[in-house]
């Protein structure tokens, strides 16, 4: 079948991973010479050389295993017919894969498969895509011999716990790639084979239903069974797909590539991608599976307007939003001047989409009064990472972790927030790679299967840039600096600046011992692995940057990297793990109040001008209003309308009250969005959204990879949200038309200079490509920062710690800490409209049992939780995963209301809030929420 | 002295606390005063700038020299 957007043969399975070697062998196929890295199997060189070796327990994306016999060749003067997947290829074989004796061979083997096989193919979900039946049609298989009649597994129970797929022990051959897929690509080692011989079977944990197992339900166990033992519930109830699209998952910053599977317009599954630059064939269970949110009840697809939001909603035509729209903000800023409107971005939404929104608020509004949701995730990483290295973005690729000697995750949970990298991570963990983690939280990462971090500083919220900064005076008064890389590489006046500054003894681990809760030796342990180490890595989230101090933690990370020399090659680096798919995209295409697209400052005339040329206006060369700025200017009444674009900044943004109170204060909010989410309810126009499976355009993921998202089934409202976007500002007066999403790019390529080679046709060509893509580097630049930084000479900049204002107090004595968790993401308007609430139908608030029993507060019990900003209730979860003092919820339910405790307390140079510390109080509740 | 000067709004309590957090946080080998001014032209609109300037004036006690230099640092350069 063909996959629209795929190259040749890309899904092609070749039986047994791709071997990197330095030399070369050839061998003979069936007499056909084929040349292949020293080490590559004999099927793998069978497939390259166009032949295909029979197989069942043999894919690509496993180690080979050679338990199916199914493979079996003949080597001229070896004895035996070896399994062709476990026999690596030597200079000069010479291998024949079909004769009688295999024939023979294959069929006897399969012969007994299926005589403990349900012969049901004609009504198997799978019929026609299943390898056991292709596998006996290849082999000739007429009849079997048995009969079916002998003790048999055909009357197994199947296993329906999981909500999007089953698992039909009659239909399994104990292949294992279930199994290894688990172990070798999730990394969880839920399943295993249990019992002996004819006994064996496949079980997840300890024998008990999927649901109940350590399973992540990331969908690899069923990616690689061959049969239809593991099978997507969609699959079952509407059939195997007839076309197939590939394109970007919408969830979190990985950004996987997708072949989304369909029957007509109805979308049967997501495949993750093997060729995916990002994921590799791997996937999560949100991106995997939580995608029926696209096409929920819930959805509005017409335009609606109202006059006050006490009014009931109008549907109305896109023409007539359109004009209410146009007329609303045109009077405004006739009332109350050009600035008192502004836009907010969405990192949901593509590359394209987001340009133009930001086009419009600059050109057709004529202010620069347009942010974007970065501003409360990643704000701290585009301003620390561009003072230190020169330009706002991660220096690696994924797969420069597999060369990391030393892993440092900081404030980032990626088994639950990033899954799939977090499986790259934990492979080469496995390998041996040591793991330092640096967080108030027990993640999943300090000890599961196969991984246990040698270092896990469990420092108190808000002391990260105390950590990072006694890590980094261990390396200079130990004498660990890299000095020949900051000659060459780094500006001496700065770093001398720098090391005397962290020399201090006010920034030893021993000083800071009582600030951080972390005991001195530990610090130094880690400091010491780090700095030594060939090749050490830093990964680090939101638990970086939402503080009051994320853009100082950011520049400290930088200058432990540049100080040890860990910049500029692969296994090393500073690297954000972003939030949502599209948040560096969305920075990157000048939604920032401050930068046009590439991070050109708008007081830059020669830039500014760039574009005023080609957008035919004069533009605005002061910063406009960061998200923060526009919400006080609204409670003053100096801020009046306000277009949002794929965001619920009522849920998602902090102190809730002041955001709602700013929003009540507008006269025209305009939400852009597929459901009618919290700030909708104070909005005065709402204009249906796309999903991802209706868009047309990219993403770009955290490692600057641009993906392409091809439209997997029409736009259910009628038209592209960038149309959308050029309607409204063409009804303001500035005429803007594309006539598709390509030539948008072809504009934003056109005035970005790290995007000057990207466009359509080339991501067609070669998949995805990573910015700086241009003339120097036109097929996209995997590692930053390589031969000299961005910015010329990477800068060392002193890191002060400044405690945060947000502390305990008698009043407030614990500290909260937010976060997410694997199977909902963000506010939860996607994943809790899926199958995904089964795991988390509500938020909890994890407590010490310390802090817990001094409250009288028992596990599952309702409470109140305060803070200087509101309170809240949520049940009580009783856990050791969090040090005493320290509380912990999610926010991916409106009802917990969890944003309306948090402050409006917020990072020094970027106003990111500082959700990561809120001082609360928690106290037994009788009172359960409506 | 006190009693008699404007009352201070949220959001005027929000600016003036944002500008002594900015100043707090500045880089230890360099003037606080000159650094602020860069980052104050960089990320603030004139009018968070302008209205800095006027807490500035009839809060006096509220802002710091460190801010205040900054600010006029800032008008300067805006002004070039």
């Amino acid at each position: 079948m063909t996959v629209l957007g795929d190259r040749v043969d890309d899904q092609r399975d070749l039986g047994t991973p791709a071997v990197d070697a330095d030399s070369t062998v050839t061998v003979l196929i069936d007499g056909v010479p084929v040349d292949v890295p020293a080490g590559t199997s004999v099927m793998r060189a069978a497939a390259l050389s166009g032949t295909s070796v029979p197989k069942l327990c043999a894919t690509d994306s496993l180690e080979a295993f050679g338990s199916c016999r199914l493979c079996l060749v003949e080597i001229d003067g070896k004895p035996g017919t070896p399994a062709s997947c476990t026999t690596p290829c030597v200079d000069g074989m010479s291998v024949k894969t079909q004769t009688p004796k295999l024939d023979k061979l294959r069929k006897g083997v399969m012969e007994l498969y299926i005589s403990d096989h349900p012969l049901d193919c004609l009504t198997c979900p799978a019929n026609g895509d299943c390898e056991l039946q292709d596998m006996a049609g290849v082999v000739g298989l007429r009849d079997v011999r048995y009969g079916m009649d002998g003790v048999n597994h055909l009357d197994a129970p199947k296993d329906e716990s999981n909500p999007y797929f089953s698992f039909d022990e009659s239909k399994c051959i104990a292949c294992s790639r279930c199994v290894r897929a688990c172990s070798e690509v999730q990394g969880t080692f839920a399943l295993t084979i249990a019992g002996r011989g004819f006994g064996s079977k496949v079980s997840a944990s300890d024998g008990v239903p999927f649901l109940e197992s350590e399973c992540v339900s990331c969908g690899a166990c069923v990616q690689a069974c061959p049969t239809a033992t593991l099978q997507e519930k969609t699959v079952i109830d509407l059939g195997v797909p007839t076309r197939k699209v590939k394109t970007t998952c919408a969830y979190c910053g990985v950004g996987c590539s997708f072949v989304a599977e369909l029957r007509g317009d109805e979308l049967v599954r997501m495949v993750p991608d093997k060729t995916g630059g990002a994921n590799a064939g791997h996937s999560c269970v949100k991106g995997r599976f939580a995608w029926g949110y696209a096409g929920h009840t819930d959805r509005v697809t017409e335009p609606m307007i109202r006059d006050s939001i006490e009014d009931d909603w109008k549907v109305v035509t896109w023409e007539e939003a359109i004009a209410f729209t146009a007329e609303r903000l045109s009077s405004i800023q006739q009332q109350y001047g050009t600035d008192a409107i502004g836009g907010i971005t969405s990192s949901r939404c593509t590359n394209e989409e987001v340009y133009v929104v930001q086009k419009m608020v600059r050109a057709a509004f004529g202010t620069n009064n347009v942010d974007t949701c970065a501003r409360v995730c990643h704000s701290p990483t585009g301003y620390g990472l561009k003072q230190t290295f020169g330009t706002s973005a991660g220096t690696q690729d994924f797969t420069s972790v597999a060369d990391a000697d030393v892993i440092m995750v900081i404030g980032a949970n990626p088994t639950d927030a990033h899954p799939v990298f977090a499986s790259r991570m934990k492979r080469r963990l496995r390998q041996g790679a040591e793991l330092i983690v640096v967080d108030p939280r027990s993640i999943g990462l300090v000890r599961s299967a196969h991984v246990e971090a040698a270092h896990h500083l469990q420092l108190l919220p808000g002391t990260n840039v105390a950590v990072v900064n006694a890590i980094s005076h261990v390396v200079v008064t130990d004498g660990l600096v890299d000095r020949a890389f900051v000659e060459q590489r780094c500006n001496p006046e700065s770093f001398r600046a720098w090391e005397d500054f962290i020399r201090l003894p006010e920034n030893s681990p021993e000083t800071l011992e009582q600030t951080t809760g972390v005991p001195a030796d530990q610090i130094r342990a880690a400091a010491r692995a780090y700095a030594l180490a060939p090749n050490a890595a830093i990964y680090y989230g939101l638990g970086v940057t939402e503080h009051s101090q994320g853009s100082t933690m950011v520049m400290a990370m930088a200058n432990l990297a540049m100080a040890t020399g860990n910049i500029g090659r692969s296994g090393v680096g500073v690297n954000p793990l972003r939030g949502q798919n599209n948040v560096q995209g969305s920075c990157d295409m000048g939604s920032f109040p401050h930068e046009f697209s590439g991070y050109r400052h708008v007081s830059d005339d020669t830039v500014r001008q760039q574009f005023a040329d080609l957008w035919g206006t004069e533009l605005r060369g002061d910063p406009g209003m960061r998200i923060p700025n526009m919400l006080d200017a609204a409670t003053a009444g100096e801020f009046k309308g306000m277009y949002i674009q794929g965001e619920d900044i009522a849920q998602s943004d902090p102190n809730t009250a002041h955001v709602t109170d700013a929003l009540m204060s507008m006269d025209c909010v305009i939400v852009q969005d597929l459901f009618i989410n919290e700030t909708a309810k104070f909005a005065h126009v709402f204009l249906p959204g796309t999903s991802f499976l209706e868009k047309d355009g990219t993403f770009t993921n955290a490692e600057r990879r641009i993906n392409r998202v091809r439209p997997v089934m029409p736009s259910r409202t009628g038209m592209a949200e960038w149309e959308v976007t050029c309607a409204l500002a063409t009804a303001l007066g500035y005429d803007m038309h594309y006539d598709n999403a390509s030539q948008i790019m072809d504009e934003i390529a056109a005035v970005t200079p790290t995007f000057a080679g990207v466009s359509f046709g080339l991501l067609d060509d070669v998949g995805s490509v990573q910015w700086p893509c241009n003339d120097d580097a036109p097929q996209g630049t995997p590692i930053m920062h390589v031969d000299r930084f961005v910015r010329g000479e990477g800068q060392f900049v002193t890191t002060p710690y400044v405690p945060t204002d947000e502390r305990s107090t008698r009043k407030f004595p614990l500290l909260l800490t937010t976060g997410r968790i694997l199977s909902q993401y963000n506010v939860g308007a996607q994943t809790r409209r899926t199958n995904n609430v089964v795991w988390h139908t509500e938020d909890v608030l994890d407590m010490h049992e310390s802090d817990a029993e001094a409250r009288g507060v028992r596990d599952g019990d309702w409470v109140e939780v305060s803070s200087r900003a509101g309170s809240t209730r949520l049940r009580a979860r009783i856990t050791d995963d969090i040090p005493a003092g320290v509380v912990y919820t999610t926010f991916h339910h409106p009802v917990s209301g969890t944003n309306v405790i948090t402050t409006d307390s917020s990072d020094w140079a970027t106003n990111c809030p500082e959700y990561k510390v809120t001082a609360v109080q928690v106290r037994p509740s009788s009172q359960v929420p409506a | 002295m006190r009693e008699a000067e404007p009352a201070l709004t949220y959001e005027d309590e929000h600016l003036i606390a944002m500008a002594h957090q900015i100043a707090a946080n500045m880089p230890v080998d360099q003037a606080v005063s000159e650094r602020m001014a860069t980052h104050l032209r960089t990320f603030w609109t004139p009018v968070m700038r302008d209205r800095l300037g006027t807490l500035a004036i009839e809060h006096p006690d509220m802002v710091s020299d460190d801010v205040r230099d900054a600010l006029e640092r800032a008008s300067e350069g805006a002004r070039r």
